[in-house]
């Protein structure tokens, strides 16, 4: 946040030598075409340029300043009007009382600074206008890489959450091992073959076309874990059973897309994968006056202690009933008996409330 | 030459199936036995003795790294699994073949011709497979069941049950409420990977669970006895007192 000439030395340098051309012009230009004498010229110069040179300095964290507070089109003028007359008659009375102090017996050079004042003045508004837009270029230039490097950081951690999305819906798992099944069915039953890599496309069309934000209808998302649980069925033949109840008035009720799978899977998880066993998952659905209620359950082999990482699933699904809802309790999870039970409570919104999300 | 006895273990169907297939093309294999999961495979392998094994990492109950702590001699081995990077990196580690499933025909041949030409040069001590099981046994982090083979019968005991540990020759006797058991472990391995909060090691020769501790008795002048829930009373060395009193937080 410093002034933008101070913030390299090559800036500075510039700045400086920009500088020192205007003072000998200045000085030149005084010296040959008005016959002032070198003495004058050169004090002349050097005392208003330099000291314009100081004022711009102090002129960029006004400017800094005044743009984070963003005024509006006629106060920035008149602002600016303020600040240059300000700077102007500072700048001015500074440099003639030093000047006519300091060649007091130059009187050639006394009366030329008496006539020059209306042109000192306009010059200090040129000088002005310039420094400003100047400014205003790097400014504007600074803000534009702000936004850019802002908005490539933001496209990033975008595509991560995407990515950590994906990965959480289809675990690389139950993805090998169904294709090693289809590898499998293809030697011994094409057909069933056929139907498992098409079930499996479903499956992964639906997973990669919804995204986290996406709501559908319970009928899609059932439609979706059924096929899920086919595949599973295959690998697993009669270790998996599946039981579900869903009446007629729940299927057309709003869900997040993609947030009953995890549930299955994680029964699966610690189910099926641990037991050798049939296991058995329940899913019901329930629907009242605010909440449509979704509860999946299955029966786990106590001896079978739960493998580490458990409950990242569970724990996306929180996340996400909290993005969605602004609630924590809308999961909850029992075990109870050897059976493990997740109750999902989503709130019945209205459209309007729905549009929101 | 006589057949190689082969057994397969692999919790999913279609993945035996597979593998069956594959190997009934293969003259010299002799199918023996193929298992649902890691019990039977122990079983399965104390029955028959076979030549070879397909072992699929990923199992219930008993994965096939926990089947194999508890095998005392190794038939070859060709692992199988979907997506374990950390198996994975282990068999790469201790140069193990595995296939990866799905797995082509080629890749299976390859990894059997290595196995039969391991099996007629009468490789039988396994070396890769044994130094594989102990750095998967070090580096899974504090155990959660300990796995205990008598005969054929193999006992798993969740750690939450065990209420001490003593030393018995090359053995550990593993004492719970319900019954206890032999196993061929050495303190030194209980006591590091045991988990920390709740098992500290009193003695030279006994391990307790502070969560079955009853009180400490305090006797002669600086001697110290653990009581257990059991009844039990334990010795605590000198030299352990001050780490039973953090565990403790006393």
């Amino acid at each position: 946040m410093d002034t933008p000439v101070l913030q390299k030395k090559n800036y500075v340098a510039v700045y400086l030598l920009v500088w020192l051309i205007i003072v000998v012009i200045h000085a030149a230009v005084l010296f040959f075409i008005y016959g002032i004498s070198i003495k004058g010229s050169v004090a002349d110069a050097a005392v208003f340029n330099i000291l314009f040179a100081l004022a711009g300095y102090t002129l960029w964290f006004v400017i800094r300043y005044n743009l984070k507070e963003k005024p509006s089109g006629f106060d920035l003028l008149f602002q600016h009007l303020m600040v240059a007359m300000v700077i102007i008659a500072t700048w001015f009375f500074v440099s003639y009382y030093t000047l006519s102090g300091v060649l007091s017996n130059d009187n050639d050079y006394l009366q030329f600074l008496q006539e020059s004042i209306p042109w000192r003045i306009i010059t200090g508004f040129f000088y002005y206008i310039v420094f400003v837009l100047v400014y205003y270029v790097i400014l504007y230039y600074e803000d534009l890489q702000e936004k850019l490097k802002r908005e490539s950081e933001l496209q990033k951690l975008v595509k991560e959450a995407e990515l950590d999305a994906l990965k959480s819906q289809i675990n690389p798992h139950f993805l090998f091992n169904s294709l090693n099944s289809v590898s499998s069915l293809t030697l011994a039953s094409p057909d069933k073959a056929q139907e498992m890599v098409i079930k499996l496309s479903d499956f992964l069309r639906y997973s990669l076309s919804s995204n986290r934000k996406s709501v559908t209808t319970i009928e899609n998302e059932f439609g979706n874990i059924k096929r899920y649980l086919d595949i599973e069925k295959v690998r697993f033949g009669k270790r998996l059973k599946f039981i579900a109840h869903i009446p007629d008035e729940c299927l057309n009720a709003d869900i997040p897309s993609l947030i009953l799978q995890p549930l299955i899977e994680n029964a699966i998880k610690h189910g099926v994968y641990n037991s050798s066993e049939e296991v058995t998952i329940k899913l019901s659905c329930t629907k009242n006056k605010d909440f449509i209620i979704i509860e999946i359950s299955n029966d786990y082999d106590p001896d079978a202690i739960r493998k580490k990482g458990e409950g990242i699933g569970l724990k996306n699904i929180r996340n996400r009933l909290q993005l969605i809802y602004q609630r924590q309790d809308l999961l909850v999870t029992e075990a109870n008996n050897n059976i493990f039970k997740a109750t999902l409570k989503l709130p019945i919104q209205n459209k309007k409330d729905h549009e929101q999300h | 030459m006589s057949n190689i006895k082969t057994v397969i273990i692999e919790d999913e169907a279609p993945a035996r199936d597979l593998l069956s297939a594959y190997l009934k093309n293969e003259k010299d294999i002799e199918i023996v036995d193929a298992c649902e999961n890691g019990f039977e495979g122990i079983k399965a392998i104390a029955k028959h003795h076979p030549d070879l094994i397909f072992l699929d990492v990923q199992m219930p109950k008993l994965t096939g790294f926990e089947m194999l702590e508890l095998l005392d001699e190794y038939p070859q081995i060709i692992f199988t699994t979907a997506y374990d990077q950390y198996a994975i990196k282990a068999f790469e580690l201790n140069a193990v073949d595995y296939l990866m499933k799905p797995f082509s025909k080629e890749r299976f041949h390859q990894a059997l011709e290595k196995a039969r030409k391991r099996i007629s040069d009468k490789q039988t001590d396994n070396k890769p497979v044994k130094s594989l099981v102990n750095k998967v046994k070090e580096e899974n982090g504090p155990i959660d069941r300990i796995f205990v083979k008598t005969g054929s019968r193999i006992d798993v005991i969740p750690v939450s049950e065990i209420i001490r540990i003593d030393a018995q020759d090359d053995y550990a006797e593993i004492i719970t409420a319900k019954k206890s058991y032999l196993k061929k472990e050495t303190m030194n391995y209980l006591e590091k990977n045991l988990p920390q909060s709740n098992f500290i090691r009193i003695h030279r020769s006994s391990i307790i669970n502070t969560d079955y501790m009853d009180k400490i008795e305090k006797y002669g002048k600086e001697s110290y006895l653990v009581v257990l829930k059991d009844g039990s009373r334990v010795n605590v060395s000198k030299s352990r007192i001050k780490a039973l009193r953090n565990t403790l937080g006393i």
